[in-house]
């Protein structure tokens, strides 16, 4: 039964994103055609909207409302030429070219959003049934597992855990992440008793932190053990928060440090730090290029999409568990994709990677 | 002998650092040059913007910090001579707060060189908050996005931008880019939506991340790190006219540095690992 | 009202967004275009979000002589000099030959870049005794790790590239090395890492997930 159903998952999502790209196929031709010629000055606009030029925030004019439709821009639809800076095209004041279509022809984008439609679908219904309590199996990760340990470690310690939430805005998804991993663990560190040192490196993130670790305390049991003053910003230049966090593992000595969410440069600087002190430390990042000086250095490393899985794992709520369902079947359509138009382009077909084509 | 190799993979790690800074410091002192290929990526680069024509627009996102200067500053200056040479139209636009002091001032030098006049063969537009944000905005509209420009003017008035407003506008799009907002972004923000003719510099840390947007065709080009600022220099500098002074290529000089301080840890790797081997047995260790 | 309002304006401004890629319209992307710069000023808000959460953090420290009081001056004195230097200085603080005197340029010049390019250079010798400790071939992984290692940071540079006979196959083996395993991998965790990060994105916009909102 377990099959079937995949087997049914996998062809919903594959059949919805095959299905309709036929019929965009037939209009696209057209569509580049009439697209065309299309050719109105609409960008120029000469007045004034906010905006800062420099790094001075709040400048000189200050109307926020330009009614210029400067973002008439297209180019899916059929550009004839494939390079940019078509300025022949327009005399004048820029180019926006306004496009009059309300989809794109392109075939790429139709499976794009069907893709992300399935993905949407796909969370609905395992979410649902998650909530009617079907179990479902999410691999250990022994870097999770070292998480608690670690926390352990620094009870036995007593000394602090330090939780670096990356060095990106709260948009970003892995800070996001990082946030959802940061409630379970402030849960387990009341649970334990111990401390925790939260430094940030963006103001915003310092106050959602604060919210976060405040509930995990609350659900914990222990709300007055939460102390604000733990929940640090630091400074938003990268190197200056780099270099407030080392100075918080030299002289607060954590006993475990974890790294989750977005880093770059300072990863190195953090995680030997880290080495000197001794402290047992986890980090994980969807940044790849961070990724080889987190393993060379930390004790465990959660690769990739790992990350967004620890949140789902650690707490088992139905809706991180199901949205880690539906991304595992997508990335199953998107290999079988792969293979797929592998085989089919190096056999001569091309007519299942113009499915992806954004551009023609 | 067995302790000696013990106490070496032990080390205090000061050692190593004082290695380094030999391995870097004396190269510095006692410059010498080694002769070094141009990788296809940078070919590549060179050769689309050499095809460029008088009165084509390229738009560069300069966007590094004192950090990186290093490994895209000579990149940067590089590209502004070719770009100056080619009589192409230069708009400059950064997403980094640190990025304004460095790149602005080399700017209005080697523009000034070529006698270009600003607002009419150049402009600099400034810096604009808002990353990925900022990025989707330069692609609907650079005029939109940067309303003035570094010097106060109305961008949509100034004579460079005729005929500019989108980012499919321009010729080329160069991303000059240290980290985050920058190559990557861009990439995936705006490139696919807008087909745009993309190159990038970046640090040697990315490259191996934007190799497979060049090997997509998203990126015309690729110049990773110092060794890349160095092959780009090579071209670009290859035809200096005999009677102007050459400018100085830090890229250039600084290849023998990195082949030396890569050669360092590739021998203390290589050490490391044998005193590993022949103490493997040891219980001391 | 307090979760449900951000709860429905992420959805909304959510679906505007992701829209946008998909809806070349012109007057759908001038209202995107609008959002954008919305969000760019807010984005620029944030600074001072920040200056406000700097003081807030450090001046009680400060008042009350707590732990570092002394470096907490330094900070806020800092901070307080280049914003009135800044805006002393105004739009010509860039200008040549302002870091001549006590300027913005001169304590970007002579403090901020010196001070930055210092972090930064930590990481050379960061990687030599990283790389001294963790590249041992304990395993066969490990080894493959660190032959792959040495050999593309040999032939990365001049000393390599020139080496008589096997110079030549070092680069192209290097370049196999970069251009097959290499982008195979990141292919694949930038695939694995995108994925995640929709499911993450249709998680905060559909209201899933309320996390970042505080408490569940």
């Amino acid at each position: 039964m377990n099959a079937l159903r995949t087997l049914l998952a996998l062809l919903l999502a594959f059949g919805l994103s095959l299905g309709p790209t036929s019929v965009a196929f037939a209009q696209a031709p057209a569509q580049q055609t009439s697209a065309a010629g299309n050719d109105d000055d609409s960008a120029g606009d000469d007045d004034d909207s906010a905006g800062d030029d420099d790094d001075s925030a709040g400048d000189d004019d200050d109307s926020a409302g330009d009614d210029d439709d400067s973002a008439g821009d297209d180019d899916s639809a059929g550009d004839d030429d494939d390079s940019a800076g078509d300025d022949q095209t327009e005399a004048d004041s820029g180019t926006a070219v306004k496009s009059e279509e309300w989809f794109s022809p392109s075939p790429g984008y139709l499976t794009l959003l069907l893709l992300i439609l399935a993905t949407g679908g796909l969370m609905l219904y395992f979410t649902k049934q998650a909530q009617q309590g079907k179990e479902m199996f999410i691999r250990r990760m022994p870097g999770i597992d070292a998480i608690e340990d670690g926390i352990g470690r620094a009870t036995e310690m007593g000394k602090p855990v330090l939780y670096v939430p990356g060095i990106d805005d709260l948009q970003d998804i892995q800070t996001i992440a990082s946030m959802l991993i940061l409630g379970q663990v402030s849960k387990t560190i009341a649970e334990y008793q111990a401390e925790l040192i939260v430094s940030c490196c963006v103001p915003i993130v310092r106050e959602v932190a604060d919210e976060v670790v405040r509930a995990g305390f609350y659900q914990a049991g222990y709300p007055d053990a939460f102390r604000p003053e733990e929940i640090r910003f630091i400074a938003s230049d990268q190197f200056a928060f780099c270099a407030g966090t080392n100075g918080i593992m030299l002289r607060e000595q954590p006993a475990t440090n974890i790294y989750l969410g977005r880093f770059f440069a300072e990863s190195l600087i953090l995680a030997e730090t880290g080495y000197l002190n001794r402290s047992i430390q986890i980090a994980g990042t969807a940044e790849a290029t961070q990724l080889p000086f987190f393993v060379a250095a930390c004790d465990y490393t959660l690769i990739g999409e790992e990350l967004f899985a620890v949140s789902a794992y650690l707490s088992r709520d139905p809706r991180l568990v199901s949205s880690l369902k539906a991304s595992d079947y997508i990335k199953v359509v998107v290999v079988a994709s792969l293979l797929i138009g592998t085989v089919l382009t190096s056999c001569g077909f091309d007519f299942f990677i113009n499915l992806f084509e954004l551009t023609k | 002998m067995l302790d000696l190799l013990i106490r070496f993979q032990n080390m205090d790690r000061r050692w190593v650092f004082l290695g380094m800074a030999l391995a870097i410091v004396v190269p510095m002192l006692v410059p010498f040059s080694m002769p070094f290929k141009v990788d296809k990526r940078v070919q590549d680069l060179y050769d689309k913007v050499e095809a460029l024509e008088a009165g084509d627009a390229v738009y560069i996102s300069a966007d590094f910090d004192p950090g990186s200067r290093p490994e895209l500053e000579p990149f940067y200056r590089a590209h502004l001579h070719h770009l100056f040479r080619q009589d192409v139209r230069i708009v400059m636009g950064t997403l980094w707060a640190t990025a304004p002091p460095l790149v602005k001032p080399i700017f209005e030098e080697i523009a000034s060189e070529y006698g270009k006049e600003y607002g009419k063969d150049w402009a600099f537009l400034g810096y604009i908050d808002g990353r990925e944000l900022a990025i989707k905005s330069i692609g609907q509209s650079v005029r939109k996005t940067f309303p003035l420009d570094d010097r106060k003017n109305k961008t949509s008035e100034l004579e460079v931008m005729k005929g500019l407003d989108a980012a499919s506008d321009f010729d080329i799009l160069t991303s000059i880019s240290a980290g985050f907002p920058g190559t990557q972004a861009f990439v995936l923000q705006i490139q696919g939506q807008y087909n745009l003719q993309m190159a990038s510099a970046c640090t040697a840390v990315s490259a191996p991340d934007y190799i497979p947007y060049y090997q997509s065709g998203q990126l015309f080009g690729l110049s990773g790190g110092m060794p890349g600022s160095a092959q780009y220099e090579k071209l670009v500098f290859a035809d200096w006219p005999a009677d102007k002074p050459l400018p100085r290529l830090p890229a250039t000089a600084g290849m023998n540095v990195l082949s030396i301080g890569h050669m360092y840890i590739i021998l203390l790797i290589f050490l490391g690992n044998l005193a590993f081997f022949l103490t493997r047995g040891s219980k001391e260790v | 009202m307090k979760r449900t309002l951000p709860l429905i304006i992420t959805f909304v401004i959510g679906i505007i967004m992701v829209g946008e890629f998909f809806i070349p319209h012109w007057r759908y992307r001038a209202l995107t275009g609008e959002l954008l710069e919305w969000g760019i000023i807010l984005s620029a808000g944030a600074f001072i979000l920040g200056l406000i959460n700097l003081i807030q953090v450090h001046v009680p420290t400060v008042v009350k002589r707590g732990e570092d009081w002394g470096y907490k001056v330094v900070l806020l004195g800092s901070l307080a000099v280049t914003l009135v230097v800044g805006f002393r200085d105004g739009t010509a603080r860039l200008d040549p030959g302002m870091e001549v005197t006590f300027s913005y340029k001169w304590i970007f010049d002579f403090l901020y870049i010196p001070l930055s390019a210092t972090m930064f250079a930590l990481l050379a010798f960061y990687i030599a005794s990283a790389g001294f400790r963790a590249f041992r071939a304990r395993n066969a992984e490990a080894t493959l790790l660190l032959l792959a290692a040495a050999l593309v940071m040999f032939a990365s540079v001049p000393l390599g590239e020139g080496m008589p006979i096997i110079g030549e196959y070092l680069v192209v083996f290097k370049d196999w090395i970069l251009d097959v395993p290499n982008n195979a991998a990141r292919r694949a965790i930038f695939i694995g890492a995108a994925l995640g990060a929709i499911s993450t994105g249709l998680r905060v916009i559909l209201g899933l997930e309320r996390s970042h909102l505080g408490g569940d």
